[in-house]
């Protein structure tokens, strides 16, 4: 669906075919609640599983390579990460290898302290990495500069007049049907936006696959 | 086989690709236990591959109050299975001196 065609498909809902009570901006702004919250459901089972990308959340896969300089462990995270998928490090800014996610927990540093849990500089590598706010950190310093690549799961564009929906087309139906649910507030109708949350609620579960 | 080959098996049997608990090191450290093992259930024997000679430096001594010459393993044969019965054979030259 297009973002005009679930504007539509929202209005016919509301009974109101064009802006008098709900303004467009507010619709569309709607719709771009509905498909966070859409992904953030997704992100649940991803984070359960990290080895399936749900197919909701394929499109927000992005990719990142740059550099860290001075001997440095570690770097920003783009502003629009969501979760990390897969990295790849070379200390010395060479081939770089699969690395380790590890959790940021109390049990890194222990894992750290052990002889057969440590990061190896030397061939074959063992990198590891961890992540903290807005940050990813190596556990293996840049010998001078080192190189990474960090595929992730990045924020979706906010739907407006001009902007699809980011998320598959399979996922549209329930992104108005929130939005029904929230705009439904605004003219104080609770009973009937906690009966449209439900209805959202329930097409949730069968968008993760 | 090589140890890369080895560790990719543990990997792929085990779904281990990726899991941060069990990096090459650790999965090197198993490998090497399970050699030790098996090395240790056949002693050696008919292995050809591990088979190994090392020369006893001895020193004279007394035991039980007679002249007696010893040999320390642990220095002189220091990846000697951990069983005296792994040692195939001992050549002696009794006029040596």
């Amino acid at each position: 669906m297009t973002s005009p065609n679930m504007l539509a498909k929202l209005r016919t809902l509301l009974d109101e075919a064009s802006a008098t009570f709900w303004s467009d901006t507010e619709c569309y702004a709607s719709l771009a609640d509905g498909q966070r919250e859409v992904i953030n459901f997704a992100l649940i089972f991803y984070n359960k599983n990290p080895e399936h990308i749900p197919e909701v959340l394929r499109p927000l896969l992005t990719s990142t390579s740059s550099t860290i300089g001075s001997s440095g462990s570690s770097a920003s995270l783009p502003a629009s990460f969501i979760a990390p998928v897969s990295v790849k490090y070379s200390h010395t800014n060479g081939t770089q290898v699969p690395t380790f996610i590890r959790s940021n927990g109390q049990g890194h540093f222990f894992k750290q302290a052990n002889s057969l849990l440590q990061p190896v500089a030397t061939t074959p590598f063992t990198y590891f990495c961890y992540f903290l706010a807005g940050t990813i950190v190596f556990e293996t310093a840049a010998a001078t500069t080192s190189g990474y690549t960090l595929e992730y799961l990045a924020l979706p564009t906010d739907i407006a007049s001009g902007q699809n929906a980011t998320i598959p087309d399979f996922t549209h139906n329930a992104i108005v049907q929130y939005a029904y649910a929230q705009l439904l507030l605004k003219d104080k109708k609770h009973q009937e936006a906690a009966q449209e949350w439900q209805k959202f609620m329930a097409m949730l579960p069968n968008l993760i696959f | 086989m090589t140890l890369t080959t080895m560790r990719d098996i543990l990997k792929a049997n085990l779904q281990l690709h990726g899991n941060p608990n069990f990096p090459d090191a650790l999965l090197t450290h198993y490998l090497n236990i399970a050699q030790r093992d098996i090395q240790t259930q056949l002693n050696g024997l008919g292995m050809k591959k591990w088979e190994a000679s090392d020369a006893l430096t001895l020193t004279e001594t007394t035991f039980n109050g007679k002249d007696v010459k010893t040999a320390s393993l642990s220095t002189d044969c220091p990846n000697m299975l951990e069983s005296p019965k792994s040692i195939i054979y001992i050549d002696c030259d009794y006029l040596y001196t």
